[in-house]
């Protein structure tokens, strides 16, 4: 009796402890995480660390289909820094659940933590405030006078998303953006020319509609490569195809939309400060747009913005046929989509009375396609999101620490092939390098991405969720069914209101 | 609207006012004593409440299964067909298995095929073993709560079942670091054990052993019948579809389980996966983002639930509905 | 004489002793191994979970993690100007919502379907075998099945029907109705079995009784059926809240918690239950730091939850009430009270098991965390 009731207790008091005690004793109260690296470091007689078979476990964001690019450039790594003793492997994890799973491992499984992550830089505050990354100054400096990177060999504003309190969490390996593909064939076989600004851009869609209405619409599609005038695209057609509430679009255009009207994404204190007038204009008139009533700049929409027809089954197939004739998507797509185009469509001229070709597939910058005002310099201001190597909390090693780093640097540094894949170099060097320039797919789709100057990021803030997530909200209740008797006024008022009390919330925490 | 289905909805209409005006009939006829004395007379007077059930269930189970037909057809639907033809269940370009073959011959990032099959093993591995240890703990777990006397048996039971309100979000992350911490996290067996300290199987046990006279086992204590004796020579026997009927459950818990792989065997080691998370991963592929190929992934992963059901279907049900016969 | 004491003193105790192992020996062998994974899986984590719940929890870095005494619970229970306290009412509201519709139905339809199937017509082990079939599916295979049916632009129903209509993102009712539709169809299969295996094992005496006092057709039904199938009414009525209350895959797979709504100024998913909301404060998009939180949230439903379940049972223990007619059959009942009170074992257990099988289906769906 008095053993069981002893036993019961004791078992509850044991289950209560046991917890408490795994809390308190993670804690530690080591809030530098730099402290737990152990400074083994040691160098050959020219100066240069040794590697003593230093193996690398890289974590990357990189997915399905731009992360063969990337595979080519770790490949390149370990043919070079194998013989000094390091090499490096990839696991691919494009899942949505990268940064929680990121930050249970480092927690509860640190075996299988990984030491070098490429994640998207605008999390990078996120991760560094949560002290999930270890800040990579010292160990460059470290290298002493083999150091021969440098932060000024980086594009200027993606460098600055990688820089938290002051100090260097981060090398940032690329910056891309969504962006128009065009079927130009069409545009030009319509006596169209392909719009690069807001207002070509209402007016050809303009046009186009026009033509259809009267029957006079040349189209092909990849299934079928005879040019034929149309009739065919139901009452409703729509130039424009997205994969409407849910595509990579609500990621982009409200942010570009900012950033093109004058205003700023974040404040320097990482609050959100996209609640501008320019992104109640912009959201005001693609509303507008959507429903046919008023007009750009006196002249009437003639159809819709997006066709209401549309998800994402049909962002590509409507392109392939013809029905449509531009989509928003991520660059990522541009090798494989321009090649599926070109072979298909590229020489075919049956038709055509004159037996001319086009250029079936091309794509555009989403410079200035959301000004407002096209004269003003920020119209052409482009809003960039990057990805960045940095190294993990769960290296205590400074070799591998210091190994990690040259693999940053590496990787960035050599990143001509990951390009491919559709993102521009965040490398200036590499940016300029003879090698980027001669590869076909520079001048192919590489540099109508967009003028690597005018790329914006999110601006440096650990409040990712509040100040991101909550702008991609006024996107989507602004073409919402649900949300129509609401006005754009109130929709981004109220998004920017729950924005700072999610703030507020994770504050008070 | 289509034609077909105005047409099945008024033969619907039709057929229900025709059960209408058969019952009045019927009943006016019986009323009076009017009843025909041939074959459809008796059927009727007799079977009248059949009848109508028949009826009435027929047409449900009709509408009943249309989900599950757009799964199967639309799974064998080509992408081409769903974009330019929607709603057309028999495809105008045929069936096609390309969304099945799809799933099988999906090339990886590295351009290696997926190992579909090793998932298909894991999934077998974890389901029935997890079912079968599940069964032998809990088994043996209620028989002491039903046949042997401690202290505090039902006051410990109703605490275990008292747990099964907490949700299990609250104690998802200290589940994580726990699995870490006995070092299984990244193995089958972090997909096997958590399961084992389940309550609602137990209880479910326990209710049906409830039901097993005492003196059965009184008796055959006097007879000088050990417990594992008694366990396995008279319990076993007679609670069989009780086990039966919750093997089942586990087996299909453990085989449809996605969130928790998910977290816990991480995205790094495929060859660790099980087929849910694998379907999952290749029907969430942004190259392969379309609706046929998520409809096969749902055909195809629950195909072994499917089968199984089918065969043991009769078994199930009547175990749980005979249950209360026995003992 | 006092070393004699001693020894029969430890003669006795040593007995008692060996009586105290041969006694709980078995006991202990028998169950040891069910407690000791029950404490390691089940106990451990929930009791981690209250400690969790007294702090600030961040999976970014536990050094940084503090103790906050009861705050968390103070904030979900009582600061109405946290975004946490809001969201978790609105999620809560949309739950009670969602559980008052659900629950009457998942009841009502299914004992329908069990009276229909109870009267045996032709081939009824056929009908009994359909209407269970898609509780066997897990949420996401089902869901992806009813997006196909309802989607907006290639949804076979639109084309059907010739219309256009967004069910799941065009208002809050269509979506809601559509959520609710997959309840029933993946849901209510096991109730509909509890119902069955319970309308199988009314002594059919009872039913002849009944009939000497002309009591047929409806009347019998409310009568004497639904009497003598009290208990399992009542725990499916049981189980059908408590898992309701944990509503998560069919609006994960279907709406993600969207058509937004605009209440005060503040945007709300209009679908968002609490489970879905306790998910997504942790999958990551929202910071590291709100684990705490969400233990303190997870309790608070528990308790929610607890307080229901403990009502219910207040409310529908041993009550004699029903119709003067079931009064009439009482003794009829006792009579064979032994064979249904077997019966509402076997059935209270059955539905335990598919409460617990909904328990695990709400993972079912992918992504999440």
């Amino acid at each position: 009796m008095k053993i069981k009731r002893f036993l019961a207790i004791a078992l509850c008091a044991i289950m209560f402890v046991m917890p408490m005690f795994t809390v308190a004793c993670s804690g530690g109260g080591d809030d530098d995480p730099l402290g737990k690296v152990v400074d083994d470091l040691e160098f050959n007689e020219y100066g240069e660390p040794i590697f003593n078979n230093v193996k690398l476990k890289v974590w990357s964001i990189i997915g399905n289909p731009d992360d063969t690019y990337f595979a080519q450039v770790n490949t390149m790594f370990n043919d070079y820094y194998r013989s000094n003793g390091v090499t490096a492997t990839v696991s691919p994890i494009a899942n949505a659940d990268f940064y929680t799973q990121l930050a249970n491992t480092l927690n509860t499984d640190p075996d299988n933590a990984p030491d070098v992550v490429i994640f998207h830089s605008e999390r990078l505050p996120m991760l560094a405030a949560a002290d999930i990354l270890l800040p990579m100054d010292s160990f460059y400096a470290a290298l002493g006078d083999n150091n021969t990177f440098s932060k000024n060999n980086y594009v200027q504003t993606v460098m600055d998303e990688c820089i938290y309190n002051g100090k260097l969490y981060g090398v940032p390996l690329d910056m891309h953006a969504g962006v128009w593909y065009c079927r130009q064939d069409i545009l030009e076989k319509n006596g169209l020319s392909v719009p690069h600004t807001l207002s070509e851009f209402v007016e050809v869609n303009n046009a186009l509609i026009d033509l259809y209405k009267r029957g006079e619409l040349w189209y092909r599609g990849l299934e079928k490569t005879t040019w034929t005038k149309t009739k065919d695209f139901g009452a409703d057609y729509t130039p424009i195809v997205m994969s409407s509430l849910g595509g990579i679009e609500i990621g982009w255009i409200p942010q570009t939309a900012v950033l093109q009207n004058g205003g700023k994404l974040t404040k320097s204190n990482g609050y959100p400060d996209w609640n501008t007038q320019g992104l109640e204009d912009v959201m005001s008139m693609l509303r507008d747009w959507q429903n046919g009533t008023g007009d750009f700049k006196g002249t009437p929409y003639k159809g819709k913005f997006v066709d209401p027809q549309s998800d994402y089954n049909t962002v590509w197939s409507n392109l392939a046929s013809g029905k449509s004739v531009f989509s928003f998507e991520g660059t990522w797509w541009a090798e494989s989509r321009l090649n599926e185009y070109e072979e298909t469509l590229g020489n075919k001229t049956a038709g055509d009375a004159n037996g001319n070709t086009y250029q079936p597939l091309t794509i555009i910058s989403p410079s200035k396609m959301f000004a407002l005002d096209e004269t003003k310099p920020y119209a052409s201001n482009v809003y960039g999101v990057g990805h960045c190597v940095s190294i993990c909390r769960s290296v205590t090693s400074k070799t591998k620490c210091v190994a990690a780093a040259l693999y940053a640097q590496f990787v960035t540094e050599n990143s001509e092939e990951y390009t491919r894949g559709g993102h521009l170099p965040a490398n200036v060097k590499v940016l300029n390098s003879d090698k980027l320039k001669s590869m076909s797919h520079y001048n192919r789709y590489l540099t109508k991405m967009g003028n690597p100057d005018d790329f914006v990021m999110l601006g440096g803030t650990k409040y990712y969720g509040a100040v991101y997530e909550m702008l991609k909200n006024v996107y989507v209740d602004v073409f919402a069914p649900s949300t129509k008797s609401v006005t754009v006024k109130q929709i981004i008022a109220a998004n920017y209101a729950e924005a700072l009390d999610m703030i507020d919330a994770e504050e008070g925490l | 609207m289509t034609s077909w289905l105005t047409a099945a909805i008024a033969i619907i209409i039709t057929v229900f006012a025709l059960l209408v005006i058969l019952d009045v009939v019927v009943i006016t006829l019986k009323r009076k004593r009017a009843m025909p004395t041939n074959f459809l007379g008796r059927y009727f007077s007799k079977h009248l409440v059949q009848f109508n059930s028949f009826i009435v269930l027929t047409v449900f189970c009709i509408i009943w299964i249309v989900p599950l037909l757009i799964g199967v057809f639309g799974s064998l639907t080509s992408q081409y067909a769903f974009t330019n033809h929607p709603g057309e269940l028999v495809p105008s370009d045929g069936f096609t298995f390309d969304n099945f073959e799809k799933l099988f011959t999906y090339k990886d990032t590295d351009g290696s095929r997926l190992p579909v099959e090793r998932w298909i093993l894991n999934s077998f591995i974890v389901s029935i073993s997890s079912t079968l240890l599940y069964l032998i703990v809990a088994g043996f777990a209620a028989y002491a709560f039903v046949f042997l006397r401690f202290k505090f048996r039902n006051i410990l039971f109703m605490f275990l079942i008292f747990t099964m309100v907490i949700p299990g979000v609250a104690t998802l992350t200290p589940q994580l670091a726990n699995i870490a911490n006995l070092g299984i996290a990244r193995s089958l067996w972090a997909l096997i054990l958590p399961g084992l300290g389940g309550v609602g199987g137990l209880y479910l046990i326990r209710q049906f052993m409830l039901g097993i006279p005492k003196d059965l086992i009184d008796s055959a204590k006097m007879d000088g019948m050990n417990n594992f004796k008694i366990m396995f020579r008279i319990v076993l026997p007679l609670a069989k579809s009780v086990f039966f009927v919750q093997g089942l459950f586990c087996f299909m818990g453990a085989w449809n389980d996605l969130l928790w792989p998910q977290i816990i065997l991480g995205t790094g080691n495929k060859s660790l996966w099980t087929l849910q998370v694998g379907i999952a991963y290749i029907s969430g592929d942004k190259t392969a983002n379309a609706i046929g190929i998520s409809l096969a992934g749902a055909i195809f992963s629950a195909l072994p639930i499917i089968i199984l059901y089918i065969f043991t279907q009769n078994k199930i049900i009547e175990g749980v509905a005979t249950s209360g016969v026995k003992g | 004489m006092s070393e004699l004491t001693t020894v029969s003193d430890y003669a006795l105790k040593r007995s008692k002793r060996a009586e105290f192992f041969k006694r709980y020996g078995i006991v202990f062998l028998f169950l040891s191994p069910y407690l000791l994974f029950f404490a390691l899986f089940c106990l451990y984590p929930l009791f981690y979970g209250i400690v969790m719940s007294l702090m600030r929890y961040s999976i970014g870095n536990p050094a940084k993690n503090e103790w906050r005494g009861f705050q968390n619970f103070f904030t979900v229970l009582f600061d109405s100007d946290s975004y946490y306290h809001r969201q978790y009412w609105y999620a809560m509201g949309n739950t009670v919502k969602a559980a008052l519709i659900l629950v009457p139905l998942g009841i009502i339809v299914p004992l329908i379907f069990a009276l229909l199937v109870n009267t045996k017509p032709k081939g009824y082990k056929v009908f009994r075998a359909i209407i269970y079939l898609p509780s066997i599916f897990p949420v996401a295979a089902s869901g992806v099945m009813f997006t196909a049916l309802f989607g907006a632009n290639f949804g076979y129903i639109n084309q059907w029907i010739g219309s256009n209509i967004d069910w799941l993102g065009g208002s809050t009712s269509t979506a809601w109705f559509i959520i609710i539709l997959l309840c029933m169809w993946g849901g209510w299969g096991g109730n509909f079995m509890i119902l069955s295996a319970g309308l199988k094992n009314i002594d059919k005496s009872l039913y002849e009784a009944a009939g000497v006092d002309g009591c047929t057709g409806i009347k019998r039904t409310f009568a004497v059926t639904l009497p003598a199938i009290k208990y399992q009414l009542i725990l499916c009525l049981f189980t059908t809240i408590i898992g309701y209350f944990g509503l998560y895959g069919q609006v994960y797979v279907l709406t993600g918690g969207g058509p937004r709504v605009y209440i005060d100024g503040r945007p709300y998913q209009s679908t968002m239950t609490i489970m879905w909301y306790l998910q997504n404060l942790i999958n990551g998009k929202n910071g590291l730091d709100a684990f705490g939180m969400v233990s303190a949230m997870g309790l608070t439903l528990g308790v929610i939850i607890g307080a229901i379940a403990g009502i219910q049972l207040f409310v529908t223990r041993e009550r004699k009430s029903g119709t003067k007619l079931a009064k009439e059959f009482f003794a009829h009942k006792k009579a064979k009270e032994e064979a249904v009170n077997i019966a509402e074992n076997a059935d209270r257990a059955a539905e335990t098991a598919i409460a617990d099988a909904d328990a695990i289906e709400p993972h079912d769906d992918g992504g999440g965390l």
